[in-house]
């Protein structure tokens, strides 16, 4: 069977006509995946079988793997931690609901640093997924398998992902495909296991523009189930892809280049040149409390876990132990046993931030200065319509070289993702050429909701190759 | 959470150098400046307060169960 190599659209168009036997075709993928995952490890679960769709729709029999932190009716949902292990959610995500009732089939829930704590998807508690590129390296993190099997599949396929603080940008920068961070809201968390609600988004990540701008178009959507989900009506995303982008104005924010490798800069600066060729005009702006982004984002982030985490208990689904000892002798040693070192981490930090006494210093002043970030983003937007950055500071790094960063330097790497998750404006992480033969991500932004405009830059440079 | 000897030691050590860092937050004049607990302003949702039914087996996840009931540790 010849149909590997085909795009999502050209195969959406061929299965929707008949001309491909979707049942055939899926089981064949399912075979692929599991090779892969002998090879680079993207999955904590594969499915056994694969549960045809029933109906047309407009992702008839598409191949999705989803990121084992959001819950699929039926299928093991971990979000990379012992402390789910065993668990059988009851019902599924309403992204996942969405996808599935337009008939796009699930192959399997990727690999992801513990609850999403981690830059590099080595915080696994089930195996750390390699880079396809180059398998002693990362594939970014938290959502690395889901960018590991986009990046190796060479069957139609899209992954749901999710990001906190850069959790799809950084993983399709490293692998070279295209990640899509939505407006905080815009997607349904429903059925998503929170890392820290105030930031946490649904995404995707695929092969090429049209991919993402398809399956955002189909997974987003108000949701009663999740009150934070935003009241604007659906629409189709991919319509933004005809367009060109004579007179669009990029803004090329100066403090984005500061802490990064100089290749990278090169290549990057390169890209929004390519932009100005295909009519775009560009201007340096500033940001002036990006220095401030890690902080904020670090203290809210480990804050708003730190609550979370505390419902697990061993007691109505996950790990679960002998009933042994009092109530707080049994959940502190299902604690300690299930949760890994960096979500310990995290939850000893995040207590500490909102400790009395110590709330006002650390909390609530990384929340002011969130405001001040967003507005800063805001003024930016009155001026431009998108703004472009590198997405990583680095290229995707060895393993070798991840075991030897102190948690501070780790957090770090994630200096150019975390502002704009803070904002929960849209992002698009797309491959703008290589550095010693790595892809390097060129991160385009835009005001809240404008996910059209950013997808439409990204698919111009795309298309320009 | 219990932490081993070990994890103490090296959980201090790391955390000192986060908070150490997270300080550069204080060179930001915030006065009058209101927090941000979500990226966009976020308004209460409310419904109606009806009973609906769901189709979940609550149990179905917990080895700790006996007839309708999850089992839990001792409290007292």
């Amino acid at each position: 069977m010849k149909l590997e190599k085909l795009s999502v659209k050209e195969f959406l168009s061929r299965a929707r006509s008949g001309d491909i036997d979707v049942e055939d075709f899926t089981e064949h993928v399912l075979d692929n995946t599991k090779s892969i995952q002998k090879k680079y490890s993207p999955f904590i679960t594969i499915v056994d079988k694969i549960q045809h769709p029933k109906k047309k729709g407009k992702l008839f029999g598409l191949p999705i793997s989803v990121k084992d932190n959001i819950c699929t009716k039926g299928i093991q949902t971990t979000a990379g931690s012992r402390v789910l292990e065993g668990y059988i959610p009851p019902f599924s995500a309403t992204s996942v609901e969405n996808a599935i009732e337009e008939g796009s089939v699930i192959i399997g829930k990727t690999a992801m640093d513990e609850f999403g704590f981690g830059t590099f998807s080595v915080n696994c508690a089930y195996g750390v997924p390699k880079n396809p590129l180059d398998s002693e390296r990362s594939c970014g993190g938290s959502s690395g398998g889901a960018s590991c099997i986009t990046s190796d599949a060479d069957f139609p396929h899209v992954a749901l992902a999710e990001s906190t603080g850069g959790s799809i940008s950084c993983p399709a920068a490293f692998t070279g495909t295209v990640g899509l961070t939505p407006t905080y809201g815009l997607v349904s968390r429903w059925g998503l296991v929170d890392y820290a609600n105030s930031l946490d988004k649904i995404g995707c990540i695929g092969k090429e523009v049209y991919d993402v701008a398809l399956s955002l178009s189909i997974i987003a959507g108000n949701d009663p189930k999740d009150s934070t989900s935003l009241n604007v009506p659906k629409q189709d995303y991919t319509k933004f892809l005809k367009k060109d982008i004579r007179g669009m104005k990029i803004g090329v924010p100066k403090e984005y280049f500061g802490y990064v490798d100089d290749k990278i800069v090169k290549v990057v600066w390169d890209a929004i040149k390519k932009l100005e060729d295909l009519g775009a005009t560009y201007k340096e702006v500033s940001l002036p409390h990006t220095k401030y982004a890690l902080p904020s984002y670090y203290i809210i982030a480990v804050s708003e876990a730190s609550t979370n985490l505390a419902k697990y208990a061993g007691m109505r689904y996950g790990l679960q132990q002998e009933l042994k000892g009092n109530f707080d002798e049994y959940f502190s040693s299902v604690r300690s046993n299930g949760f890994g070192e960096e979500a310990k981490r995290r939850i000893i930090l995040g207590t500490f931030a909102r400790m009395a006494g110590y709330r006002d210093a650390y909390y609530l002043k990384a929340l002011k200065v969130r405001t001040k970030m967003i507005d800063d983003f805001k003024k930016a937007f009155k001026q431009f319509d998108v703004l472009a950055a590198p997405t990583m500071p680095v290229v995707a790094p060895r393993f070798d070289e991840i075991e030897k960063l102190s948690p501070i330097e780790n957090y770090m790497m994630d200096i150019l993702t975390v502002a704009p998750n803070l904002a929960g404006i849209p992002m698009v992480s797309v491959p703008a050429g290589k550095v010693n033969g790595l892809p390097v991500g060129l991160h385009l932004m835009g005001d809240h909701l404008q996910e059209g405009r950013i997808l439409q830059v990204a698919s111009a440079f795309e298309k320009a190759g | 959470m219990k932490l081993s000897e070990n994890e103490t030691e090296i959980f201090t050590r790391q955390l000192k150098d986060v908070l150490e860092a997270f300080k550069s937050l204080d060179e930001v004049n915030t006065e009058k400046v209101k927090p941000s607990f979500h990226p966009q302003e976020i308004s209460d949702v409310y419904r109606e307060d009806e009973a609906e039914k769901f189709d979940w087996e609550p149990l179905s996840n917990t080895k700790h169960k006996e007839k309708k009931y999850f089992k839990g540790p001792r409290i007292v």
